[in-house]
């Protein structure tokens, strides 16, 4: 019971099939199943095109699902009508890659900052105003701006007025789509620690979309990697290096070229690209650059199995494989 | 012997701005230099300026740029046509925004070389798949048959360098090579780019904000903020026993895998 009432989030199997001309198919979401609990921070990392932009759009509701489940709190928001949609869009905030597209370029900040308040709680303008202040004093950013357009902040600025609109109605989740990715290392350091401070004064839960695994590994309590729609590992954040079970999370770690990387040994490099996702062939989506797969890679895609406590890999080798 | 220098360079932009104040460097021939900065460093501005591609308002006004011990300010535009692209070379981070998207990469691929090499279109063609070969793109025909749109980004990114690299240029410009690609790939091409160098001796200036593919590709490391050199070193000097306070913050300031 105690469980049932921390879980915030939980994705149930869901889909997300695209219909393209001539009858092909794109699946961008296989079967997927994730939840975020109360106070979690769960990265889901993986490269363009594995589908993870769309893990937004349904975790968020904006688009609709194939199939499966999305619930909230326990609420299933599958078929869920416009006002409960509208209460899900208060408790869950999303924050995208680029600020700017967000803003409209003739509102300023001020105005931005006040919205949600007028919006969703009938605020005054003038109580509005006291609040969007507050906003920005909570992300760092002095009264000046409330006066600013956004095309007068650099990109870190208004990355901060986004999570500070995000956060204003104290949401119980943040979906964060590659929210630090353009920005400057040093920045995106102040967006996270940013985040992970708001998260310990409100146990907020966060899904946190990127596709830097040194960031998941640091930052994340639990991480899922994605690879052609599916989720091939979940497992702890801190695990992340030592323990990844799958071939292509382990494929992923080695490509991240450090700073005090051994430059004498060669680059583990993965072969090729990922397959096009239109009309997929039967078998484990990462067999064609696996370099573990044997025979029954190719007959069926594996289902998720525990490999350790929490930790689950599709991988039908995941047991047989030697530590890392 | 140097093949670039860099002397008290200024480049100032059209609103007055200035982009890159007093910047010097050199790179030796056959080697790696690396500049690495934030946004609006003015790392990507000297590229441009050694290419003779600022944007319209931009203007190096001190100091000089050398190529081959020749002040590049001196020369004709007829001489500069001639330098780019047989000599300099320059691959930018988003190779396929700079390909025409209604034509096929193999037209645009061999009108590069048409424009260069006095050579039958056969040769030519047989110049341009061995280069994509080189890039492990071993199905060059298809490459040069599709459209931009039908590749991948690092597919593109390959073409592209392939595109520059076969008219093997003693000096390659690479702006941001691999940011816009995934890290699997960024593995593929920074590989293929240190391979490169090895067979043919291109020295190359590159231009990131990675510190991890600076510190994988380079020979010397330029740090830059705000239009300023802030410090100069051998890979080394700069990664293991950083000087300046702002390379250790940027050293620290990407997380690292544990």
């Amino acid at each position: 019971m105690a469980e049932e009432t921390r879980r915030l989030l939980e994705l149930s199997h869901i889909c997300k099939e695209f219909e393209l001309k001539q009858g092909e198919r794109l699946k961008a979401v296989a079967d997927v199943t994730l939840s975020v609990e109360k106070g979690e921070w769960v990265f889901v990392a993986g490269e363009s095109g594995c589908g993870k932009s769309t893990l937004v759009r349904l975790a968020a509701r904006t688009e609709p699902l194939t199939s499966g489940k999305v619930l909230f709190e326990g609420k299933d928001l599958t078929s869920a009508r416009e006002k409960e949609l509208r209460w899900y869009r208060r408790q869950a905030q999303v924050v995208f890659q680029d600020p700017g597209d967000v803003c409209s370029p003739r509102m300023k900040v001020g105005r931005f900052l006040m919205e949600p308040w007028i919006n969703f709680e009938k605020k005054t303008r003038r109580e509005a105003k006291e609040m969007a202040l507050y906003a920005l004093e909570r992300v760092g950013l002095s009264k000046e701006f409330f006066e600013k357009y956004p095309h007068q902040l650099s990109g870190g600025e208004m990355q901060r007025v986004a999570v500070a609109r995000a956060i204003a109605l104290h949401p119980a989740l943040l979906i964060c789509d590659e929210a630090t990715s353009a920005l400057d290392v040093s920045v995106q350091r102040q967006i996270i620690h940013l985040l992970r401070e708001h998260q310990r004064e409100t146990g907020v839960g966060i899904l946190f979309i990127c596709h830097d695994l040194a960031l998941a590994e640091n930052f994340g309590d639990r991480v899922a990697v994605m690879y052609l729609g599916h989720i091939v590992e979940v497992m702890a954040g801190n695990d992340l290096r030592k323990h990844a079970r799958h071939p292509y999370t382990r494929a992923l770690l080695d490509s991240v070229l450090s700073v005090r990387s051994d430059r004498q040994k060669p680059i583990p490099v993965l072969p090729g690209e990922p397959p096009s996702p239109v009309n997929l062939r039967e078998g484990c989506v990462f067999r064609s650059r696996c370099r573990y797969a044997e025979e029954v890679c190719a007959r069926k895609m594996p289902g998720p199995r525990e490999v350790g406590d929490g930790h689950w890999a599709a991988c039908w080798r995941a047991q047989g494989l030697p530590e890392r | 012997m140097n093949i670039l220098e860099l002397e008290h360079v200024s480049i100032v932009y059209g609103c007055g701005k200035s982009a890159v104040e007093d910047v010097s460097f050199q790179v030796a021939e056959k080697s790696i230099l690396a500049v690495v900065g934030e946004s609006g460093s003015g790392k990507s501005t000297i590229l441009r300026a050694v290419m003779g591609l600022l944007p319209p308002g931009g203007k190096v006004t001190g100091g000089a740029i050398r190529f081959d011990g020749q002040d590049m300010g001196n020369f004709t535009p007829e001489q500069l046509r001639r330098l780019r692209g047989r000599d300099i070379a320059m691959v930018f981070q988003n190779a396929g925004e700079y390909l025409n998207p209604r034509r096929k990469v193999g037209a645009q691929y061999l009108e590069t070389l048409g424009c260069h090499l006095d050579i039958p279109r056969a040769e030519q063609k047989k110049l341009a798949l061995d280069m994509l070969a080189a890039l492990k793109l071993t199905d060059g025909e298809r490459v040069m048959n599709s459209y931009p749109f039908q590749l991948s980004g690092g597919m593109k990114q390959r073409a592209a360098m392939a595109m520059a690299m076969s008219l093997t240029p003693r000096l390659l410009l690479a702006d941001e090579p691999t940011s816009a690609l995934d890290v699997t790939v960024q593995a593929q091409v920074v590989q293929e780019m240190l391979q490169l160098r090895e067979n043919l001796g291109t020295a190359m200036v590159i231009v990131t904000h990675n510190m991890g593919v600076a510190s994988r590709m380079a020979d010397y490391i330029v740090v830059m903020r705000e239009g300023r050199i802030k410090e100069l070193g051998t890979r080394d000097q700069v990664i293991l026993t950083p000087k300046s306070d702002y390379t250790k913050e940027l050293l620290s300031a990407a997380p690292a895998l544990k």
